[in-house]
């Protein structure tokens, strides 16, 4: 997928995976990568601005957990998260079968 | 140059990474877990460490979008402080203003008004002038007193929501109010002097005032710049000496 049309739906992508529970960065996209069948070539490294600004909003919100030896952060999504992803979703839908109409 | 291309990555991301001290150390941990998880992935695979590492950075993607997106955050973080900062400093200089129409009223009833009020601004118009502008010193000062108070009370309820982590530094907020009481002080102690020279005691007591407040104002922010400074400097840590804004 082009790198310019996941950008701007990386919000949408971390809330889709986070709802199915909590995960830390790396989980998230290994999440990613295995759902999309290895179609999204997201830089790793820009999902963590993109995670510090949805808590910021309010969208999800993180802790710091031990395993195995290791303090990791890991995000959850909120209630106005689900919220929102729900609202994004349905936006996302109507905009794919728009865009079906007009070019299938 | 260090024989690790992690090591490497970290250091640049640290090197360009624009926001607060938290923000930072935060994106730092999340980097490096990342990125030395990754690596640990690619080593179990077969790779070599090197080329694990080098990997492991270039799907991390390069250090400039990420240092940008946090930039982008914190400008926002910092404006929302300032104005914070802004609304606190102008409350406590107009709540100083209402005290100093007390302390007006005070020497008003105890000294008379000509005081506070024959400061000769008015003298063409003889001594009702004297106790208008004595009358005025008090009823202006407390209705800006008043705002002020408003102010502090729209800051606290602000900073009762804010949950972000501080950005501008410890204490700057409140050298910043001491540097304007001191200047409060200068000014009105000066002009209470020249008024003394001038005329006497009459109109002596109009800056004077506003001198006898301004200085316990600055007494109190320059105690508060100080522990701020120095918690920082005994724990090293700029987000505990600080007063949340």
């Amino acid at each position: 997928m082009a790198s310019g049309s996941l950008k701007s739906n990386v919000d949408l992508l971390l809330m889709g995976v986070l709802r199915h529970g909590p995960a830390h960065g790396y989980a998230i996209i290994a999440s990613l990568r295995e759902r999309s069948d290895g179609g999204f070539e997201l830089a790793e490294g820009t999902i963590y601005p993109a995670l510090h600004r949805l808590e910021q909003a309010g969208l999800v919100e993180s802790s710091l957990q031990t395993a195995q030896g290791r303090r990791r952060r890991t995000y959850a999504l909120t209630a106005r998260g689900r919220k929102e992803f729900s609202a994004q979703r349905r936006e996302w839908q109507g905009f794919v079968a728009s865009m079906e109409a007009v070019i299938a | 140059m260090t024989e690790s291309p992690i090591d490497d990555y970290l250091d640049e991301l640290l090197r360009r990474t624009r926001a607060d001290a938290r923000t930072t150390r935060r994106l730092l941990d999340e980097a490096s877990d990342h990125l030395r998880t990754a690596a640990a992935e690619l080593v179990a695979a077969g790779n070599s460490r090197q080329d694990a590492e080098r990997e492991a950075v270039r799907r991390f993607g390069p250090v400039a979008p990420i240092a940008k997106a946090t930039l982008r955050r914190s400008i926002r973080a910092l404006i929302s402080e300032t104005l914070r900062a802004a609304l606190f400093l102008a409350g406590c200089g107009l709540v100083a203003v209402g005290v100093s129409g007390i302390v007006a009223l005070a020497m008003n009833l105890i000294l008379g008004r000509a005081f506070v009020g024959g400061t000769g601004v008015f003298e063409f118009s003889g001594g009702a002038s004297v106790a208008e502008t004595a009358d005025d010193a008090v009823v202006l000062r407390v209705i800006a007193g008043l705002v002020g108070a408003c102010l502090l009370l729209g800051y606290l309820a602000v900073r009762r929501r804010v949950s972000s982590p501080p950005v501008l530094p410890a204490g700057l907020v409140d050298a910043l109010g001491a540097a304007a009481f001191a200047a409060g002080t200068a000014v009105l102690a000066l002009a209470s002097a020249n008024q003394a020279v001038r005329g006497g005691a009459p109109g002596v007591g109009f800056a004077l005032s506003g001198a006898l407040v301004a200085l316990p104002a600055t007494v109190y922010f320059c105690i508060r710049a100080a522990r701020a400074l120095l918690t920082v400097g005994e724990s090293g840590s700029a987000d505990s000496g600080q007063v949340r804004l």
